[in-house]
C-alpha cells in the first residue's frame, strides 16, 4: 500500500513539472510563430529553390529570432515528453491556436473569417474527444 | 508550386520528428540514471540517433513552414498543424502498438471536418 501511495505522489509531481514545461513549449512557440510571419511578410513571396546563398536569403533579424525561439519550443516540448504522456499533451498544446488567432488578428490584421474560427472550434471539439479516450491510459 | 505542398511537407516531417522523439527518449529511459547529469549528458541526449535524426527533420520542416508562411496567412496555415493528431494516433498505433479506439477515430473524424473548414476559409 506505502508503495503505490510513493508512486502515485511522483506521478503527481511528475505530471505538475510536466505542466510546466507544456506552458513554456505554447508561450514560446506561439511567439516563435508570430515572429516568423513577421519576418517572411518582410520577405516577401518565397519558392523553393537549393543553394545555401538562398536559405541564406531567408535570414534576417526576426527569422533568427523565430527560429530560436521555435528550438527552444522544441526543447520545451521534449522535456515535456519525459513528464507527460503523448496522448495528454498534444490536446493540452491546443491552447496554442487560440494565441495564434489573437495575434494573427491583432497584429497582422488577417481576415478571421466565421468559417475560419468555426473549422477551429471544430478541431478543438476533436482533439477533446481524443484526449477523453487518452485519460483512462 | 501550390503553397500547401509545402506545408503538407513540413507537417509531415514534424509527425514523424515526433515519433522519433518519442523513440528515443524511450531509449534514454532505460539507459540507467545517472544521480547528477552534467552538461555532456544533456549533449549526449541530442547525439543520440533518434533524437538528433528528429532534430533535424525538423530543421527542414521549420524551412518548409516558412515557405508555406511567405504566401499564406498565419491563421490559416496553423490549424493545419491539427493534422498531427491525426497522424501521431495512426502512427503510434502502428509504431508504439498504442491503442486505436472507437472514440479516437470519432476524435479523428471531427478533426478532419474541422481541417475541411479551414482550408474552405
Amino acid at each position: 500500500m506505502a508503495n503505490t501511495k510513493t508512486v502515485a505522489i511522483d506521478k503527481s509531481q511528475d505530471f505538475k513539472i510536466g505542466l510546466v514545461y507544456l506552458a513554456i513549449d505554447i508561450l514560446v512557440s506561439v511567439a516563435a510563430q508570430l515572429l516568423l510571419k513577421r519576418g517572411m511578410m518582410e520577405l516577401g513571396e518565397f519558392e523553393f529553390s537549393g543553394g545555401v546563398s538562398y536559405l541564406l536569403s531567408m535570414i534576417n533579424p526576426m527569422i533568427i529570432g523565430g527560429l530560436i525561439l521555435y528550438a527552444c519550443g522544441t526543447v520545451g516540448w521534449l522535456l515535456c515528453l519525459t513528464k507527460l504522456d503523448l496522448s495528454f499533451a498534444y490536446p493540452a498544446g491546443t491552447m496554442q491556436y487560440l494565441f495564434i488567432f489573437l495575434g494573427a488578428w491583432m497584429w497582422f490584421d488577417e481576415n478571421i473569417s466565421l468559417l475560419r474560427i468555426a473549422g477551429l472550434v471544430v478541431i478543438c471539439i476533436g482533439v477533446v474527444v481524443l484526449a477523453l479516450d487518452m485519460k483512462k491510459s | 508550386m501550390n503553397p500547401h505542398i509545402y506545408l503538407i511537407i513540413s507537417i509531415v516531417m514534424v509527425a514523424a520528428s515526433q515519433f522519433l522523439f518519442k523513440r528515443g527518449v524511450g531509449i534514454l529511459a532505460e539507459m540507467p540514471e545517472k544521480e547528477n547529469k552534467g552538461i555532456v549528458d544533456y549533449v549526449k541526449m541530442v547525439f543520440q540517433p533518434h533524437i538528433f535524426f528528429g532534430l533535424a527533420l525538423n530543421g527542414f520542416a521549420a524551412v518548409s513552414w516558412l515557405l508555406a508562411l511567405s504566401h499564406l496567412e498565419l491563421s490559416y496555415v496553423f490549424p493545419y498543424l491539427s493534422l498531427n493528431y491525426i497522424l501521431i494516433p495512426i502512427g503510434a498505433y502502428f509504431l508504439f502498438k498504442e491503442e486505436l479506439s472507437a472514440k479516437k477515430f470519432i476524435g479523428i473524424a471531427i478533426i478532419c471536418c474541422g481541417i475541411f473548414l479551414i482550408a474552405l476559409s
